[in-house]
């Protein structure tokens, strides 16, 4: 799926600050469970990937990803004692597709509001050990590379009569298929190795030094409190 | 299946949260600078193949693969899940934040065992096939009692009604246990032809 091409004023926002925020964001909404205060929440956030410049189409696509999960956990949840569907259910069905909902929304605003190298050296900025900065960084760029050549062994093997079912011939097909690309992948990361050691590596992995914080950060920071504890005091009166 | 956000009560995310922090934090522990180019290739091909959709019926499974991280990465496999997962919410938006570490505990402790169980009885002059194909079934095995102790622990109307969650949960992931059993025993086996060497490695 693309991404859209206008970030107005979030992304300019820190990358570290937006990146700690929109996760703390996500563990405060989860203590939350009040239907209505929950139903607020994923309006509001509706409203703030507006305001991002997400469009509308996008935000629809992007939100059948996580409804059949979701969907799938709160059906039983729902009908699974039989009829009548009592309250207690209903209310806890709600509140989970809701809370999904809404951490999904957050993961929205905060991937798709800059370029996905910019994420990454965010993530890196981050005081986390260096082995696993350099697995992130690595990684990252390695996704693309594997997945281009799974789409394309894949492409070939089917053009070859290979079809997309189970039985003990496409077991083979498969497990032989990731068994090579492990190896292949074992190859590359001794080639890889040896190059990281010519240019001087010792775990760690240049990177950019993270920009200050400002007034922006600062702003950014404080409305997420505030908005935070607003709907706990309301929570609580209801 | 990976466990999406809202699922969990506060107190089961921090507290998985945590416990995936320490277990990433022993398999972290002493890693050496050539394993690094190693472990984020097998976090990519990890990455790749979660992503990967099966047919099964009218649904379809991705494989979760602990067995076959746990016999080819050994100590280092939670890192590769980690990095996987992280990618798979930050990039996908599949799986979630808040359940970032039970997810990564999911998968993670069943890599461990398997690892274990692999070092113990793999030997280069027999054939693995066997041992690896009870071993991806074991980790699917695993992966799915966690969920289930996970899910019944966070709240009981998981588990309560005449067609629960849980029970929803187990009757999904038996087809998978075969099904990774399979690949695992032939991935594990074309390495083991192509290269004794890489198994033996997790050995230590």
């Amino acid at each position: 799926m693309s991404r859209p091409e206008a970030y107005p004023w979030i992304s300019k926002l820190e990358i570290r600050c937006k990146i700690i925020s929109l996760m703390a964001a996500a563990f405060l909404l989860i203590t939350l469970e009040e239907p209505i205060v929950l139903s607020i929440i994923l309006l509001g956030l509706f409203i703030l990937a507006r305001l991002t410049g997400l469009p509308w189409r996008f935000l629809g696509r992007k939100l059948g990803l996580p409804l059949p999960f979701l969907i799938f956990m709160a059906t039983p949840l729902v009908l699974g004692d039989g009829f009548p569907i009592s309250d207690d259910r209903l209310i806890f069905a709600y509140q989970l597709i809701t809370k999904g909902l809404g951490v999904f929304m957050l993961l929205i605003i905060l991937t798709f509001t800059q370029e996905e190298v910019h994420l990454v050296e965010g993530l890196r900025q981050i005081p986390i050990p260096k082995t696993l900065s350099a697995v992130l960084l690595l990684s990252f760029r390695y996704v693309h590379v594997w997945t281009a050549t799974l789409k394309k062994t894949y492409r070939s093997s089917v053009s070859r009569g290979f079809e997309k079912k189970w039985n003990s011939r496409t077991l083979k097909v498969y497990g032989e298929m990731i068994g090579g690309m492990i190896l292949r992948s074992l190859d590359q990361s001794q080639r890889v190795h040896r190059t990281m050691i010519s240019r001087g590596f010792s775990k760690e992995l240049p990177m950019r030094p993270p920009n200050p914080l400002g007034i922006r950060e600062g702003l950014w920071i404080l409305s997420l409190i505030i908005a935070f504890t607003l709907l706990k005091a309301l929570e609580m009166r209801l | 299946m990976h466990l999406a956000d809202g699922v969990l009560s506060t107190e089961m995310a921090v507290a998985t949260t945590v416990g995936a922090a320490g277990m990433l934090a022993y398999s972290l522990y002493q890693t050496k600078e050539e394993e690094i180019p190693k472990i984020s290739l097998m976090s990519a091909v990890f990455f790749t193949f979660a992503m990967l959709s099966l047919p099964l019926g009218p649904s379809s499974v991705h494989p979760l693969m602990p067995g076959l991280l746990g016999i080819v990465l050994g100590r280092r496999a939670p890192i590769a899940v980690f990095i996987g997962l992280f990618i798979q919410a930050a990039v996908f938006q599949h799986g979630g934040i808040t359940t970032l570490g039970v997810n990564t505990l999911l998968v993670g402790i069943p890599a461990l065992v398997c690892w274990q169980v692999f070092a113990k009885v793999y030997h280069r002059e027999k054939s693995p096939y066997l041992v690896s194909g009870l071993l991806g079934g074991l980790g699917v095995t695993l992966t799915a009692v966690l969920l289930v102790g996970v899910l019944w622990a966070t709240d009981i109307r998981y588990s309560q009604g005449m067609v629960s969650n849980i029970q929803l949960i187990t009757l999904s992931h038996i087809p998978l246990i075969f099904l990774e059993g399979g690949v695992t025993a032939f991935a594990v086996g074309f390495i083991h032809k192509s290269r004794k060497t890489v198994l033996e490695a997790v050995k230590g």
